[in-house]
């Protein structure tokens, strides 16, 4: 137990400022005794690891902090505080410059934190809004391979029937677009089908009307009723109050409106908002093929809330029981398994978690950076009690600048977030989790730039102030030595922050400069949906192929085709398994490819390259001989050395025969390896929903009218949504690596200029101490050139070892920041060097103002100082 | 768990069940900071500020023990804690009060029986 015993001395010391003087050294001696036997005892009697003990020792230093806060207001009376506010408050009035830039330093670093403490509460506190999600789990369906399948109808309903213990109740949906009309305007919503479950379990009580009942959901297509969500009701009904019991178009089918739900509810789409709620036994008339009879084919997703008194593992435990019997009552279900996770990790939550968790650390070192600089610039204060109401005020100023910030910023939250052709909503603003957490980064700050300095003011330099009068100006050699302390952390924590800022964008060059795999820069993307007016294949596939004649005869268009994804899309891709004649899988090896379905010249329209072999055409229909183009890596993999085309694979109970190789490209991400890819033909997998995929000439945008007017004139009841432009997509698939290149500069930046004020502020003072000193030298014949020199060295030497620390700091961040970095090395040369060399000039800038006054000093008044 | 509930005004048998706990324990010959939690249970944050109040109230004494003493021993000197005349009555007062810190016998009665 010696370093934690040294650790929590340390502790003691750091709060003893707060004791009144003269109680001080008792106070001091008593805690010393007191950890010292109870490390003893610990040693002795202690339980657990040496890391649990450590623990238990450093907790016990919390009681010296309550101690030393009983001795301080036994020692306050009111009237002495109100005093001593008075003249803290007039100190800082008679330094505006102090103060104000004081607080604006520390606003700008508890803005910083609060703004990304509020899109975390978004994001993972409140992944469902108007709910309390702290018993909810997500459960996901597992093979041996993945851990992220949804559930089929038939299994949710004997999942849910065989009451798992330590599950309360469980409900399943899946959100769906739908075609809504009321009056004449049909619209594109965005509903979930939910079992009749569904509120009460989440315990949403509707706003009016009603909840849906077991009646609603236990005959298959019985009771199309609705329950529209409160944004919905008021954008599309407005707000009208008669709107229950009335009937509206969904899909071509009447539905009757039963209830609506709260403000703050949005359905259980994390991230999503949704429109409108439907039963789930409406399924076939949202989606293709019924499949609520159907066991093999997950769609749902499934939420359950865990007992009270019930653990996650204790529900999880009970869930593979059921898990197990499900699979062997159905032999569909064969190598399925069933895990939870809280619901936070579900969904956008899962891939923003280490963009935040970056993010909480880069705002932490910023607000670091500031309580540094703060502390430094309180050095020069005279005692500790008066330090510690300074800081206290200044930390409240602080406070407020920094929730102010925050009330704006956090809401840049939805500007970051790009445009998606879902409803987005995160309510990222002031809630009252962001104003605690707030008061607390407040408090902490206020402890750590007021009690770090009180620290030594504490300590009387009395022999070095004897020694030396021109340490009168600002304080002995200790002080200087933590003022010089201080401004290296900032210049490291600087540069481990450029560095990261550096690294990111970096890695948004190379991931803008990555090889696509695909030409098409200048164009438009739209989505269609057939399912709705009740398109079936052949109908379906006749409307596809006279929409893209329609369209290749609009001036302007290069070229057009239609497919069910486009790469680089959000919500990545889904993987097929298929089998190989001849082929024998490895042990434990999956056979399958992620795919996309594609019309008649979509390879010449996206600029994909045919680099053997056809690409799909018009011939590719149904009824004719199943045909796919796989990619390089997919050939390379199965057919290595041989020539793929011609031979056959099974997809399903389907033949399909590889009519042609498609040079490789990025499906889902631009960092991801190469992948095994197929395309098949639109037209012989028939999807409802389709994007038409168009190649202008030139600028797309006027392009739009003519591709509306060409769907209209072929069906005038089909709407033309989520219209963008190539450019836009492309721009969204590095959205991630751009918020994190943009958010890391402006915080780069911003603990640049700290740490040059910082520095700056260090070599003025030194030079204001040696005024005399310098006075001396220029009288002895010192040139101006060599005080500059003299006074740059001191500068550069702090900066020198800020560096030399901040590097090796960025060093280790790099590391962790590996897999975010798009491709670019952690240890990239040019990263380090451009950041280093930028932080030396900006340092010698900060340095050559005081060294240029110094080499300006008049010798005979330097002298007449005293 | 700052404890402000000295008794002043109130009398001085009215100490909180807190400050009795640690009378009684230094009347029990625990006679410092860290023997007196380690044998009342109570949390250094509770026990340090206590002491401190009672002493200002006058009913306990402390003096440091002798540098030498502890040097010898190889440990930190020791603030010892002994009850003063007015301390002691006030704990006479309080264990009348407070009868749960009397020494008893258990009453098997009033055991709960053991979980299987």
């Amino acid at each position: 137990m010696r370093s934690p015993l040294r650790l929590a001395l340390l502790l003691v010391s750091v709060v003893s400022p707060l004791v009144p003087r003269w109680r001080r050294a008792t106070w001091v001696a008593q805690w010393r005794a007191d950890l010292w036997h109870f490390a003893q005892w610990l040693d002795s009697h202690g339980e657990g690891s040496t890391g649990r003990r450590a623990v238990t020792l450093l907790s016990r230093t919390a009681g010296s902090l309550t101690h030393a806060l009983t001795l301080r207001i036994d020692e306050w009376s009111p009237r002495m505080l109100t005093h001593d506010v008075k003249f803290a408050w007039r100190s800082l009035v008679r330094r505006p410059g102090f103060s104000v830039v004081a607080v604006l330093i520390l606003g700008l670093g508890i803005g910083a934190n609060a703004t990304i403490f509020s899109w975390v509460e978004a994001i993972l506190l409140q992944p469902v809004p108007g709910v309390d999600a702290s018993r909810l789990v997500a459960l996901h369906g597992t093979t041996t391979t993945r851990e992220d399948l949804s559930f089929s109808y038939p299994n949710f309903l004997d999942l849910r029937a065989a009451r798992p213990e330590g599950i309360d109740d469980l409900i399943a949906f899946r959100g769906v677009a739908m075609n809504l009309t009321y009056g004449d305007e049909p619209r594109r919503v965005w509903g979930q089908m939910v079992t009749p479950n569904f509120l009460e379990m989440l315990r949403v009580r509707p706003l009016a009307g009603r909840g849906f009942d077991e009646r609603d959901g236990s005959v298959k297509g019985r009771e199309p009723v609705a329950i529209l969500a409160y944004d919905a009701w008021q954008r599309i009904f407005g707000g009208d109050p008669e709107v229950i019991g009335r009937s509206i178009t969904l899909n071509a089918r009447p539905f009757t409106i039963i209830g609506i739900t709260p403000r703050e509810f949005r359905g259980t789409m994390i991230g999503f908002s949704v429109d409108l709620f439907v039963p789930i036994t409406l399924q076939p008339a949202f989606m293709s093929a019924d499949r609520l009879d159907q066991r093999g084919g997950g769609f749902l997703q499934v939420y359950g809330r865990l007992a009270d008194g019930a653990t996650s593992p204790q529900a999880q435990a009970s869930l593979a029981v059921a898990a197990a019997r499900l699979e062997r009552d159905h032999p569909v279900n064969d190598g399925r398994g069933i895990v939870i996770e809280p619901v936070w990790l579900d969904g956008a939550a899962g891939i923003l978690l280490p963009v935040l968790a970056t993010l909480m650390a880069v705002v932490g070192v910023v607000l670091l950076i500031a309580c540094a600089n703060l502390a430094g610039l309180m050095l020069a204060r005279a005692s500790a009690r008066q330090l510690l109401i300074e800081s206290a005020l200044l930390a409240v100023g602080g406070g407020v600048a920094g929730v102010l910030l925050a009330s704006w910023t956090s809401g840049l939250l939805m500007a970051l977030v790009p445009p998606t052709p879902f409803p987005v909503a995160f309510d990222s603003g002031l809630s009252v989790r962001v104003l605690a957490y707030s008061t607390l980064v407040t408090v902490a700050a206020a402890f750590a730039f007021g009690l770090l300095p009180a620290l030594r003011t504490s300590r009387p330099d009395v022999g070095s102030a004897l020694k030396d009068t021109a340490t009168a100006v600002g304080g002995g050699v200790r002080r200087t030595r933590m003022r010089n302390g201080l401004v290296v952390a900032q210049v490291a924590l600087s540069l481990l922050l450029l560095v990261c800022a550096a690294l990111f964008l970096r890695g948004l060059t190379h991931a803008q400069a990555v090889d696509r795999g695909f030409a098409i820069r200048e164009g438009l993307i739209a989505a269609v949906d057939l399912l709705p007016n009740g398109y079936d294949q052949p109908r379906g596939s006749a409307f596809h192929r006279l929409l893209l004649e329609r369209v290749a005869g609009i001036p302007g268009v290069e070229s057009a085709t239609v497919a069910a994804s486009m790469p680089l899309d959000i919500g990545g891709g889904s993987q097929l398994a298929f089998a190989i004649p001849g082929y024998t899988p490895r042990e434990g090896e999956e056979i399958e490819a992620s795919y996309n379905l594609v019309g008649d010249r979509y390879f010449a329209t996206m600029g994909i390259p045919i680099l053997t072999g056809r690409a799909l055409d018009g011939r590719d229909v149904d009824g004719r001989q199943v045909s796919i183009v796989i990619n390089e890596t997919m050939a390379r993999r199965f057919w290595d050395g041989d020539d793929p085309v011609g031979r056959t694979v099974t997809i399903g109970s389907e033949q399909a025969v590889i009519v042609g190789i498609a040079k490789d490209g990025k499906y889902q991400q631009l960092n991801e390896p190469p992948q095994n890819f197929m395309y098949m033909s639109i037209a012989q997998f028939f999807r409802h929903d389709a994007l038409l995929i168009v190649r202008t000439t030139d600028d797309p945008a006027t392009v739009i009218p003519s591709l509306q007017a060409a769907v209209t004139r072929l069906d005038p009841n089909l709407p033309l949504f989520d219209i963008r432009t190539v450019a836009e997509q492309m721009k969204m698939s590095v959205f991630i690596p751009r918020m994190a290149s943009v958010i890391l500069v402006v915080f780069g930046a911003l603990s640049l200029l700290l740490a040059s004020v910082g520095l700056y502020s260090v070599v003025a003072l030194s030079v204001a101490q040696r005024t005399r000193e310098i006075g001396v030298r220029v009288a002895l014949g010192a040139t101006r050139g060599s005080v500059m020199i003299l006074v740059l060295r001191q500068g550069l030497t702090v900066t020198a070892i800020g560096l030399a620390i901040g590097g090796l700091l960025a060093v280790a961040a790099a590391q962790a920041l590996r897999s975010q970095l798009m491709g670019v090395a952690p240890t990239d040369v040019p990263s380090f060097a451009w950041t280093t060399v930028l932080l030396l000039l900006v340092a010698l800038l900060a340095c050559v103002i005081p060294a240029r006054r110094a080499a300006r000093l008049d010798p005979v008044r330097a002298l007449r100082i005293d | 768990m700052l404890d402000f509930d000295t008794g002043v005004g109130l009398g001085r048998t009215h100490l909180s069940f807190g400050s009795v706990a640690i009378l009684h324990a230094i009347a029990g010959g625990r006679r410092f900071g860290f023997d007196i939690m380690a044998t009342t249970g109570l949390t250094s944050g509770t026990v340090y500020p206590a002491l401190d109040r009672l002493e200002k109230l006058g009913l306990v004494r402390s003096n440091w023990e002798d540098e030498a003493v502890a040097h010898a021993e190889g440990r930190p000197a020791r603030r010892y804690f002994r009850l003063t005349p007015a301390g002691a009555t006030a704990l006479r007062a309080a264990l009348e009060r407070f009868t749960a810190l009397r020494p008893i016998d258990i009453d098997p009665a009033t055991l709960a029986a053991e979980d299987a």
